[in-house]
């Protein structure tokens, strides 16, 4: 790892835990100035530019004026949206209350409490997760006569509906599924075995007095596992998850029934991508080992650890810092592997005419057409780095033993 | 006057920021970003008290005239009410 990478994943241990300025020796706080340039430009890729800020304020590093002028412009604007995003959350509840529609509160507010201070934990959408179809389609009628517009979506696992209020537009991501279609169906019918029906428990955000319904503990672990795993199986994900996996389960270890965890993982073939996003918590963003079932964090060597952490952070958010991103294989990287991939993705593209087969040829052509077009026009790179980063990314794949049991 | 309860004072780094959280604005003017000053007034707000009053506490740290004090603290009142971060007593 870069020394700024190094850096960065200290500032964001110390973010998590506030009171641990000696994580960071006199030689540490002496390479942050002459590398801040690089370990910001981290900060903005993985969205982290408060925590990182409030670190840096913990460790008494004093800014050069225009670049504090920068940062707190950078911080001023981020909390700001972090209000209005709670201001969002607090009218979706409202209206899913009186239309007393069951609901769950993914992700969003309902990770916030775990953090230090809310304003290191930035969404840009509120996830709300209705496994009952009637009351989906209640909640969606009342979205939509509340002024929401639905988006044209491609995701198979959720509608997209936005709202306007003053000069900003804002996104709500209601969930029939938890997570899109994966390529094992094994693992797709067992987490709707998991999820689907699952009652929620009532939590509560003291800061903003905000009430609502989230997973039960063990399962908001499972659930914030799988959430890494389909953006890692896609173009990958920031740390911005790890740091939201390694705060909640440090808040709650003791209420997760790890037997349960543990079982569940192992149903779901992600045993060994437990074990890899435990070791990448506990090692650099300081989640306690003792808060994580032992066995669990012995089976991934430490060069693959590396390896994975470092993915992570030349990823940025989803992936977003590498165009060439975009789909990892699970079954392998034979020629027959990429066309069941291709053709996936022409079934996700087609939700509906893809269950004719004789419109099958025309729909390839077009998905294809889609491929080259958005890669070279949206993603500004080409179809063979794309095949040749997902060939690359295959290698981290095979460490973590992925869907074996 | 004194402080609304529904606004609270969020502190990242050495920025702080009075919002409310609980009223949720999804304006952004609804928030006021202050310095060090504005946290000392907004401590001495949370119980009633008048423009004297919180001129001595200014005045008590930053070594200012009363003059000097009345108008700052004037310009940070103004801006509270308008964000509806003050209430006025009856």
């Amino acid at each position: 790892m870069k020394q700024e990478e190094i850096l960065f994943c200290k500032l964001m241990h110390l973010a998590l835990h506030p009171e641990k300025t000696s994580l960071f020796s006199a030689e540490d706080i002496s390479s942050l100035p002459p590398n801040m340039d690089a370990v910001f430009l981290l900060a903005k890729n993985h969205s982290m530019q408060t925590a990182f800020y409030d670190s840096l304020y913990q460790l008494g590093i004093t800014l050069p004026p225009s670049f504090s002028a920068v940062m707190r412009k950078s911080v001023i604007s981020y909390s700001l949206g972090s209000y209005q995003m709670l201001a969002f959350t607090r009218k979706i509840l409202e209206i899913l209350s009186q239309e007393q529609v069951r609901y769950i509160l993914l992700k969003g507010v309902s990770l916030l409490s775990v953090y230090p201070k809310l304003e290191f934990r930035g969404y840009s959408d509120v996830d709300i997760l209705i496994s009952d179809p009637k009351e989906f389609d209640q909640a969606k009628r009342r979205f939509l006569a509340e002024g929401f517009l639905v988006k044209e979506d491609l995701a198979d696992h959720q509608l997209e509906l936005f709202y306007a209020e003053g000069n900003r537009q804002y996104l709500l991501e209601l969930h029939h599924k938890v997570i899109s279609s994966q390529d094992d169906t094994g693992l797709n019918q067992k987490i709707t075995e998991i999820f689907s029906g699952l009652t929620g428990i009532p939590d509560y955000f003291p800061d903003a007095a905000l009430n609502y319904f989230v997973f039960p503990h063990t399962e908001n672990t499972v659930y914030l596992l799988l959430h890494m795993l389909q953006h890692f199986l896609s173009s990958g994900f920031g740390i911005r998850l790890l740091c939201d996996w390694t705060a909640f389960i440090e808040k709650h270890h003791d209420q997760i029934d790890w037997p349960r965890y543990q079982a569940l993982v192992h149903s779901l073939g992600l045993t060994g991508f437990s074990c890899a996003m435990a070791q990448l918590c506990i090692r650099y963003l300081g989640l306690p080992e003792t808060d994580f079932p032992p066995a669990d964090t012995e089976k991934i060597s430490d060069a693959s650890v590396e390896s994975l952490m470092t993915d992570i952070l030349r990823a940025g958010e989803f992936g977003k810092n590498d165009s060439s991103r975009i789909l990892m294989m699970t079954k392998g990287t034979h020629l027959q592997d990429y066309l069941l991939q291709f053709h996936r993705q022409m079934k996700n593209r087609f939700p509906n005419a893809h269950h004719c087969f004789l419109c099958w040829p025309v729909l390839w052509i077009i998905t294809g057409i889609c491929f080259l077009y958005n890669n070279r026009a949206l993603r500004k790179t080409s179809a063979k780095k794309v095949l040749a980063m997902t060939k690359k990314r295959q290698s981290l794949l095979q460490e973590l033993h992925l869907f074996e049991k | 006057m004194k402080a609304n309860p529904d606004f609270t004072i969020r502190t990242i780094g050495d920025l702080s920021l009075i919002v409310s959280l609980t009223q949720n604005p999804f304006d952004r003017k609804k928030t006021l970003t202050t310095n060090e000053s504005g946290v000392l007034l907004w401590q001495t707000l949370q119980k009633d008290c008048t423009k004297k009053e919180l001129a001595d506490v200014l005045q008590s740290v930053y070594k200012i005239d009363e003059r000097t004090a009345l108008s700052d603290i004037e310009s940070f009142l103004n801006t509270l009410q308008t964000i509806g971060a003050l209430q006025m007593s009856d």
